[in-house]
């Protein structure tokens, strides 16, 4: 390992070389994850951090929030279903809001404070009672808006603005800013803004619930459908995959990230198959001289986690120095978890790249150092 | 140590070329060895099973107690690294470490330990006049310092066999002469035994003996020469 450390500390510039190249892939592949979660979580935030364990939709709804709509009247059947712990409400009205300066996309969101469905990272002021009229829990992203609490909302086409009482976090539904209104208040602003539907009475369009300790979700759910025989029921993991276009932009992030996982691993596989090309003299020596396969595989290893982290650090650096100059308009969010998975997968792949040249270094024959070969 | 009967055949049928045909070497503790001929004599080829780099067709060489050419392929690069200290053509230093590291760096490659490599290096430095010069890197020692790097990289084992491959290969005839005179010298002055392949008929006067050797076969008529 020493010799292998000391090459790279005295021929710096060539690592200097494979590190910014790690660097600059890494750095691609961390602000494509931090695009990708930030518009998963600005999609399906709403869905996703509401503590349920699935949720209720009609089963002409198709699975969609936009779609699905269901009489309130449904909600203590669906209570009263065995394994049903707790059920929440939520209704979801898409439309524009103000709050002083532009106005900005909103989904006004009715859910029954305290229950599931309910978002639930506070991060500032307070939540709305339950049945609690003209207060209103805004997403975090809103302060970008200017809005602060006690500020008035405006929903256009409302006729009485409501007070902002505290902030969420990660509450997002389908990338417009959220705003949370207890389920009658919710009531009341539909009417307002789609005076169509109040002809179909008190409805939401989806009920989430959760499920008794130890029940299974999926067993729950299937009773609940054939309790109410107009519903279906999914997980809300699945709820979360069913949102238009989640499960395509996923799977798009993640064959472009995996590609770029495949570079940095044939990028440290060419620089370790050159430079043990350039190195086959020297490694024909130490070989003649009683260093091990193992010795000289270990020390190949070495220098490629080295450069992948190094690779890592730098290229997680600048990805956080572009987080903090972007605009907050554009969706980017750095996860801890991503992080830690994208480095795991880093190093894992400068490993595998290293070992690509395994079988050279073995294939030396320790017999080319003499006779000037080496 | 003993060479018995060595032959080595490189590819087969009609094709086959035989490098080495029945060398047989007697090499007692204490003594230096030319080896001389011709390219393509063999020498380089014999220097190589005696090493245990390159595995006979047939015929065994046994250094001290062990028979080399019985030994699997992992227990001959051990052996070397314990047991055979190699001097190259040319410099062969590794050229990101210094003077000292290329020599402690055995300490990884061999079972001697760090603590006795070390003082070993530190007085090899010192007997080779490079104590001075320990922190250099290769490129930035004469072609004579890096030859005694070299030297003190084969010795600081304590191998019981030396293989030199043409050390005058790279030096100029007064250099080559200094390398020689050394080399001979800290291998009698240890009592191990030597090995060294030259073209250079001016370098034998500094060995024990001489052997030649021509289209593989070791000739006979090689007289002890005067030791230097």
């Amino acid at each position: 390992m020493g010799i292998a450390l000391a090459e790279m500390r005295r021929r710096r510039g060539r690592w200097f070389s494979i590190v910014g190249a790690v660097a600059f892939i890494v750095f691609l592949v961390l602000v494509l994850a931090g695009l990708s979660d930030g518009l998963f979580i600005g999609t399906t935030g709403a869905l996703k951090n509401g503590d349920s364990d699935a949720l209720v939709y009609s089963i002409d709804g198709r699975r969609s929030l936009v779609r699905s709509a269901l009489p309130v009247s449904d909600l203590p059947e669906i209570e009263g279903v065995p394994g049903v712990a707790d059920v929440g409400a939520l209704g979801v009205l898409l439309t524009t809001a103000s709050a002083g300066a532009e106005p900005f996309d909103a989904a006004v969101i009715g859910h029954i404070p305290g229950h599931p469905g309910e978002p639930v990272k506070l991060v500032d002021g307070r939540r709305p009672e339950i049945g609690e009229p003209g207060v209103v829990l805004a997403d975090v992203s809103l302060r970008a808006e200017g809005v602060s609490i006690g500020d008035a909302a405006t929903i256009i086409g409302a006729s009485q603005p409501i007070r902002v009482v505290g902030f969420v976090e990660d509450s997002r539904c389908l990338l417009a800013n959220s705003l949370w209104v207890p389920v009658g208040t919710w009531e009341a602003l539909r009417i307002e803004v789609r005076p169509e539907t109040a002809r179909l009475g008190a409805f939401v369009q989806a009920f989430p619930i959760r499920v008794d300790d130890g029940a299974d979700v999926e067993d729950v759910a299937a009773a609940i459908d054939r309790t109410l025989g107009v519903t279906e029921t999914v997980t809300t993991s699945e709820a979360v995959l069913s949102l238009p276009g989640v499960e395509q932009q996923e799977s798009t992030f993640t064959a472009i990230i995996a590609a770029s996982f495949v570079v940095v691993g044939l990028v440290i596989a060419l620089f370790f198959a050159l430079v043990t090309l350039e190195k086959r003299g020297q490694l024909a020596i130490l070989k003649a001289i009683g260093a091990s396969n193992t010795f000289l595989l270990q020390g190949v290893l070495v220098q490629a986690l080295i450069a992948t982290v190094l690779g890592y650090v730098v290229g997680f650096g600048l990805a956080g120095l572009l987080g903090l100059i972007l605009p907050p308009t554009v969706p980017v969010a750095f996860l801890p978890a991503t992080a830690v998975s994208l480095f795991l997968a880093t190093v894992a792949m400068g490993a595998l790249g290293a070992a690509f040249s395994f079988r050279r270094v073995i294939r030396i024959d320790p017999a080319s150092a003499l006779g000037g070969e080496a | 140590m003993f060479v018995n009967d060595v032959t080595k055949v490189y590819g087969e049928g009609h094709t086959a070329v035989r490098a080495l045909c029945n060398a047989s070497i007697t090499l007692q503790d204490n003594e230096f060895l030319a080896l001389v001929g011709p390219s393509g004599s063999g020498k380089t080829t014999l220097l190589s099973v005696i090493g245990g780099l390159l595995a006979p067709t047939s015929g065994s060489v046994v250094i001290g107690d062990t028979t080399l050419t019985e030994l699997s392929k992992k227990e001959q690069t051990r052996f070397r690294a314990n047991r055979v200290g190699f001097v190259f053509q040319g410099f062969n230093l590794v050229p990101f470490l210094t003077a000292r590291e290329n020599m402690t760096v055995m300490a990884s490659i061999s079972d001697n330990s760090r603590h006795d490599t070390e003082e070993r290096t530190d007085q090899l430095l010192e007997e080779l006049g490079l104590t001075d010069r320990s922190d250099n890197l290769p490129e930035e020692l004469s072609g004579g310092e890096r030859q005694r790097v070299a030297i003190g990289r084969a010795l600081v084992t304590d191998p019981d066999l030396i293989l030199v491959d043409e050390p005058t290969a790279s030096l100029d005839t007064e250099l080559g002469t200094q390398v020689v005179k050394l080399l001979a010298s800290e291998i009698k002055s240890r009592g191990k035994a030597g090995i060294m392949v030259t073209h250079d008929l001016r370098m034998v006067e500094f060995t024990d003996r001489t052997l030649r050797i021509l289209d593989g076969q070791l000739l006979n008529g090689s007289e002890p020469a005067a030791a230097g």
